[in-house]
């Protein structure tokens, strides 16, 4: 890209053209450079190290009264590949335009800015790996949620 | 990509009275599987393809084609999920490996 910058530079010395161009040039050249680096660093992204989302739900003991008689909910316990999660993320390549266009003014709304029918493997990996950091826990009087991936 | 679908599904169920577990080949069904998908990708073939020129515009023709490798997909994806649940009523168990 260097190359590019003194060839436009040494352009504009010899009168070639004008500030101007140089500066649209110069800014095009740059554009560029930082477009080849965002898709270098988008594919040097590290895939999840974690295999498996677990959720777990253990309902505490003597909770639950008999209008909520959350006890007799019983426990759950599911592990989920994260291979499933990617591929049933996947599905949403299957929309519809039109489908896809309300769920995705619908997320926007919500503030999640994705286009659900262009979903990449790059933006599910960080979705995944986002995901692989952090850990859901919820206490209530009830019972313990428990999300994580490992 | 993994493109190979569960060898073993267990599943387990019990009630109050009763139960059962069972650890079933899935792999040995995957030749009948296979030679069915086959025989139905050859006959669907025209109507396919009729429906894919039929709903090009609207934009349903993404499920026809997408769709059975997705599916596929998915359910090789299947491997290593485990669900337990055990309630007042019962117990439910599978897990595929």
């Amino acid at each position: 890209m260097a190359e590019e910058q003194k060839r436009i530079l040494q352009m504009l010395a010899e009168g070639k053209i004008t500030v101007d161009e140089a500066s649209r040039l110069l800014y095009l050249v740059g554009a560029r450079a930082e477009e080849t680096a965002g898709t270098a660093e988008a594919t040097k992204t590290p895939r999840t190290q974690a295999k498996f989302l677990y959720v777990k739900v253990e309902p505490k003991e003597g909770a639950g009264n008999a209008e909520h008689p959350w006890r007799d909910h019983g426990r759950v316990n599911v592990r989920v590949p994260l291979a499933l999660v990617r591929a049933g993320m996947k599905l949403t390549a299957l929309m519809p335009p039109h489908v896809a266009e309300d769920v995705n003014r619908a997320m926007k709304e919500k503030g999640v800015g994705l286009d659900v029918r262009n979903l990449k493997d790059e933006d599910i990996d960080r979705l995944l790996a986002a995901l692989g950091e952090s850990e859901i826990a919820v206490d209530s009087d009830e019972a313990t949620i428990l999300v994580h991936a490992e | 990509m993994n493109w190979v679908p569960p060898f073993l599904m267990k599943l387990r169920i019990k009630g109050r009275d009763h139960g059962f577990a069972i650890w079933l080949p899935i792999f040995l069904l995957w030749p009948i599987v296979l030679a069915f998908l086959l025989a139905a990708f050859l006959v669907m073939l025209p109507f396919a393809i009729a429906g894919i020129l039929f709903s090009w515009e609207t934009g349903w023709w993404r499920p026809l084609i997408l769709g059975p490798p997705a599916v596929l997909r998915v359910c090789a994806a299947l491997r290593g999920l485990t669900v337990d649940a055990e309630g007042r009523d019962g117990h439910f168990e599978v897990i595929f490996r």
